[in-house]
């Protein structure tokens, strides 16, 4: 047993996070995670300013705001940036912040692999924004359908950026849940088991699956194009016996499944936070986490209904819509288990991060309700490309995804930087939001049954829309007041918010079992755990303080556990701070945003990529032991 | 406990609130739930069908939800039989599971109503999305006639569309009369409409296109059977070639001069170009460039001078002309009808 003080300070010198210029090679989760989310929420103001003025110039019929190609570019950075460069990175930037907090490991498995997808991310963030500033950013929708986005009809450059940028950027999408996946699955502490793992991670889980399912077809797609676009292959070309409908195939294929990429990981958080306001676990929790997987599962089986109106065989899609209208039940379970948690509860508390939530399952039930109606087919064929389905995707998306992460965002806000957050603000802001988002979308479902198709620049005056478009822009203005208030919250809180303190919500979950902020190795001693829910339990037996396993101090270490029961199994090392990752990303972006320019920066990269891979791989003084 | 009196006063003026917007939008004309045919009247009903089978979910849940927050709010801590899984039950597995077959089979019900009468259409008409405008062409077995934007038919009977594309991808929609179908480069479909009133009905392109999406709109102009024929029989004349001497015959000569025939036709003159809408009977029709303008003399010749500045990106170049080639070749077009 090696003395407590020294042990501490053994690890605190070899998990230290480096400073200043060297921070650029930082590994550690935490500051990782917080890079993505932050990085992610930026791009969510850029794009949600790009609403605000797009629905600015549909306030008025024949409004000559901005031009038909501005307002293209702006609806098609909107949509790519919420869901490429916002949603998705946002979800896996929470769930690499929180993953191994709430597992009890010092670090995910492969710290620097995760740098690397950070960089590769932001990176192609900036390319694609760095596009629209030059005027030339993608302007075919974010489903950029062929042969509209083909060689023929865009022979620009915007296309050229949509396909390059998107195929790099899910790289680092797939390198996160690779890691998320194996952590999840490596470095649970010990003793628990799946069946006591918290609902969040259950939720990381299938969407890293899910990732791993959805993306590889994208990026397939999005080289089917580049090879027609810049080497004239003929994919999608009609002339040479290339159908069009491939692309809308493989990119519902990734993009139903990618609504509940995002949604799943939201749910998880809802789940998260109702059982620790409500003060019991959940209702349920076998049936949520097994509505998530079949979730995860069914939503594969769901991507003609984006193509109703374009296929003709009755039959297939009826299967399609059947399988639609059953990816109701399990959304339905949780949606119950949500509102039985809190009726079973003895006392809520209503903070900040319970309003947002409970919100949320409001917003998520209309667009959960207006789901199946879309995968009616005949419905469907009235409804969509129209602001109906806008409307829908809002609710499921806004409501039933960014409102839980704002909840997250005030509820995990205390643990990451070691201050609350302020409730008064916080719940202006909620009602705010939450009126808001009702008036400006709600409207839509109404826009879209008068006739009015998505991704107009303007209408005729006698369409009648002027009237509700204005009360869309005012409701949008609300919500946008509503989600400045949290921003002023978040910078004023970073600052002045009251100390936290380590468990200021009394939760169940690990995470909040160390300080807050977490210690750079997370946890003194990895902990053990015995129930779902450690903290309440631990403290009902009395066993709360230092139990738990020791680590090994002479490199990166966190303990290996196996995959079913979280049995403690081996020493783990994990990788030191480097800057390779950075290298790396930056060779494999010449390879990508070269071939924008000339194909010889393709070769140029590559061999870049491969000097870096070997500098990653180099043996350091510190020799790797995985013992 | 502040709390609940926010509550529930928001709560209400949300409700309020709702209720106001529902009616604002109400007078506007609701074009899918206004439906004028046999189709679009099945879809209504299977929306409404629906909405009574959603209602009571958001109901289920508000309520619930409010009642819950209200429950646990008397902060008594007698003990209390716990409901959470027979909520889970009812709400999340069984009542959905028994609304979802019952909106399937009522769905299929409809699918079959609005899919099958077009096995019924004796007219069958051509209708190909170009950029950004539609080409509609009559077939009488020998000769197809074209025009553009405005798609005549008789009423009260299924009318059968052949829908293609050879550029991007369009999708056709009149929402009054049926759902959309898309028109797909490579993969022609047959799709029907049908009004049971002579009247005209807004369609639009509803699958973005490209620069002018937005303005890609059409009329649907339903006739009685007789006055369909008549107006067939009238749209089949090919216009008359103008000799030295007749009304408009200098407007006539600045068509071709100036370049108009090499992307126009006019049926019966030299013109044949094939890149713009034909022009045979212009003056007959309500709205120039689909939908953009209304055909009357100003707009005509404002957008034979500079089409760009109401449709930016639309494919007719800019034609400067003489004033007097511009009045002469709006005159004679005004004499097509
Ligand atoms: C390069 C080809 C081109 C030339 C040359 C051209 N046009 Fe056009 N024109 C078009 C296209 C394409 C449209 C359809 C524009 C749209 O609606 O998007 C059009 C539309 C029109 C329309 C509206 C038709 C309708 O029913 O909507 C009129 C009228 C017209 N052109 C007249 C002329 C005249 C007169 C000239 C010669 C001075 C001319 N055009 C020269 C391509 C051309
Ligand atoms: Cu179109």
């Amino acid at each position: 047993m090696i003395n407590d003080s020294n042990y501490e300070k053994r690890l605190r010198e070899v998990w230290k996070i480096p400073q200043g210029l060297a921070s650029i090679t930082a590994v550690n989760h935490r500051v990782i995670g917080v890079r993505y989310i932050v990085t992610a929420f930026i791009f969510f103001i850029l794009a949600g300013v790009l609403a605000l003025m797009m629905v600015l110039q549909l306030s008025g019929d024949n409004n000559n705001l901005m031009s038909h190609e501005t307002y293209n570019q702006f609806f098609t950075m909107h949509g790519t940036t919420m869901m490429f460069l916002f949603a998705v990175p946002v979800v896996e930037g929470i769930a690499i912040y929180l993953v191994p907090l709430m597992l009890g490991s010092r670090d995910l498995v492969f710290p620097r692999l995760n740098s690397f997808g950070y960089f590769v991310f932001l990176t192609g963030g900036i390319v694609v924004w760095g596009s629209l500033f030059l005027g030339s950013a993608p302007d075919a929708g974010w489903f950029n359908y062929v042969p509209l986005a083909g060689p023929e009809y865009s022979p620009g450059i915007n296309i050229d950026i949509y396909t390059t940028a998107i195929s790099f950027m899910e790289i680092a999408a797939l390198v996160a849940a690779v890691e998320l996946i194996i952590t999840i699955f490596r470095v649970r502490a010990p003793g628990m088991s799946l069946s006591r793992m918290p609902l969040f991670v259950w939720a990381v889980l299938v969407m890293s699956f899910m990732i791993i399912f959805a993306f590889p077809p994208l990026v397939l797609t999005s080289i089917f194009l580049a090879a027609d676009r810049m080497i004239g292959t003929h994919f999608f070309n009609v002339a040479m016996g290339g159908n069009p409908l491939l692309w809308q195939h493989l990119f519902w294929w990734f993009g139903h499944p990618e609504v509940y990429i995002i949604a799943v990981p939201a749910f998880g958080m809802v789940s998260t936070i109702i059982p620790t306001f409500s003060r019991r676990p959940i209702v349920g929790y076998l049936i949520v986490a097994i509505s998530m997987v079949m979730i995860g599962v069914i939503s594969f089986g769901l991507w003609v209904h984006h193509m109703f109106s374009s296929e003709a065989s009755i039959l297939g899609m009826s299967l399609f819509a059947a399988a639609s209208m059953a990816i109701a039940l399990p959304s339905g379970a949780q949606v119950f288990a949500w509102i039985g948690t809190i009726w079973d509860s003895k006392r809520v508390e209503w903070r900040t991060p319970m309003l947002w939530v409970t919100g949320s399952i409001v917003l998520f039930t209309i667009g959960g309700l207006t789901g199946p109606m879309l995968a009616a087919i005949p419905w469907n064929w009235q409804v969509h490309d129209t602001h109906f389905v806008t409307a829908h995707f809002h609710y499921v998306l806004v409501g039933g995804a960014v409102f839980p992460i704002i909840g997250g965002l005030y509820y995990w806000f205390p643990k990451v930087t070691g201050r609350m957050m302020s409730e008064r603000l916080g719940k202006w802001s909620f009602w705010l939001a939450f009126t808001g988002f009702n008036i400006a979308f709600f409207t839509l479902h109404y826009t879209g049954l008068m006739g009015m198709p998505r991704r107009v620049h303007t209408y005729l005056a006698d369409q009648g829309f002027d009237l509700p478009m204005q009360i869309m822009l005012v409701g949008a203005l609300i919500f946008a007041a509503g989600l400045a208030i949290t921003l002023w919250n978040v910078i004023a809180s970073l600052r002045h918010g009251p100390p936290a303190g380590d468990n200021p919500w009394n939760a169940p979950t690990l995470e909040w079992s160390t300080t807050s902020p977490p210690p750079a190795y997370n946890f003194l001693y990895i902990p053990m755990v015995h129930s779902a829910n450690p903290l309440w339990d631990d403290k009902k037996r009395g066993e709360e303080g230092p139990l738990g396993y020791q680590t090994g101090t002479d490199y990166r270490e966190t303990l290996g556990t196996t995959a079913l029961d979280g049995i403690p199994e081996q020493r783990l090392a994990v990788a030191r701070p480097s800057i390779w990752p950075l290298v790396l990303a930056l060779s494999v972006a010449t390879v990508f945003m070269g071939s924008l320019i000339d194909l010889i920066f393709v070769p140029i990269g590559a061999v870049l990529s491969f000097i870096a891979l070997v500098g990653w791989n180099w043996p350091g003084k510190q020799r790797r032991r995985g013992l | 406990m502040g709390h609940r009196i926010i509550t529930w006063r928001y709560c209400w003026a949300l409700l309020v609130g709702s209720l106001v917007v529902l009616g604002l939008g109400g007078c506007g004309g609701v074009l899918s739930l206004q439906p004028k045919g046999p189709a679009a009247e099945r879809i209504a009903e299977l929306w409404w069908f629906q909405l009574l089978l959603a209602l009571p979910f958001l109901l289920a849940v508000i309520i619930l939800l409010l009642l819950a927050i209200r429950r646990n709010q008397r902060n008594d801590d007698t003990p209390r039989r716990s409901h959470g899984m027979r909520m889970i039950i009812w709400g999340g597995a069984v009542l959905p599971a028994l609304a979802m077959l019952a909106l399937m089979s009522f769905m299929i019900g409809t699918l079959v109503d609005v899919t099958e009468p077009v096995n019924r259409a004796e007219l069958s008409i051509d209708v190909e999305g170009e950029l950004w405008w539609w080409k509609i062409g009559y077939s009488n077995g020998e000769e197809t006639i074209f025009t553009a934007n405005e798609i005549h038919i008789p009423a009260g009977e299924p009318v059968a569309l052949e829908l293609s594309s050879d550029n991007v991808i369009h999708s056709f929609w009149v929402p009054e009369l049926h759902g959309k179908r898309d028109l797909i480069p490579g993969n022609p479909s047959r799709f029907w409409i049908q009004a049971d009133q002579p009247g005209t009905y807004h369609g639009q392109c509803a699958e973005f296109c490209g620069a002018q999406h937005a303005k890609m709109h059409f009329l649907v102009i339903a006739h009685e059977r007789e006055d369909f024929m008549v107006w067939l029989e009238q749209e089949r004349q090919p216009a008359r070639l103008l000799i030295e001497g007749d009304g408009n015959f200098s407007g006539q000569q600045a068509f071709f001069d100036t370049g108009c025939s090499s992307c126009h036709t006019i049926r019966g003159t030299n013109a044949a170009g094939v890149v713009g809408p034909d022009l045979t009977h212009l003056a007959s029709r309500i709205d120039i460039a689909a939908g953009t303008l209304s055909n009357v003399t100003g707009n005509l010749s404002a957008w034979i001078v500079d089409s760009q500045q109401f449709k930016p990106g639309n494919l007719m170049p800019p034609m400067p002309l003489q004033p007097d080639d511009l009045l002469d070749i709006t005159g004679y077009l005004q004499s097509l009808s």
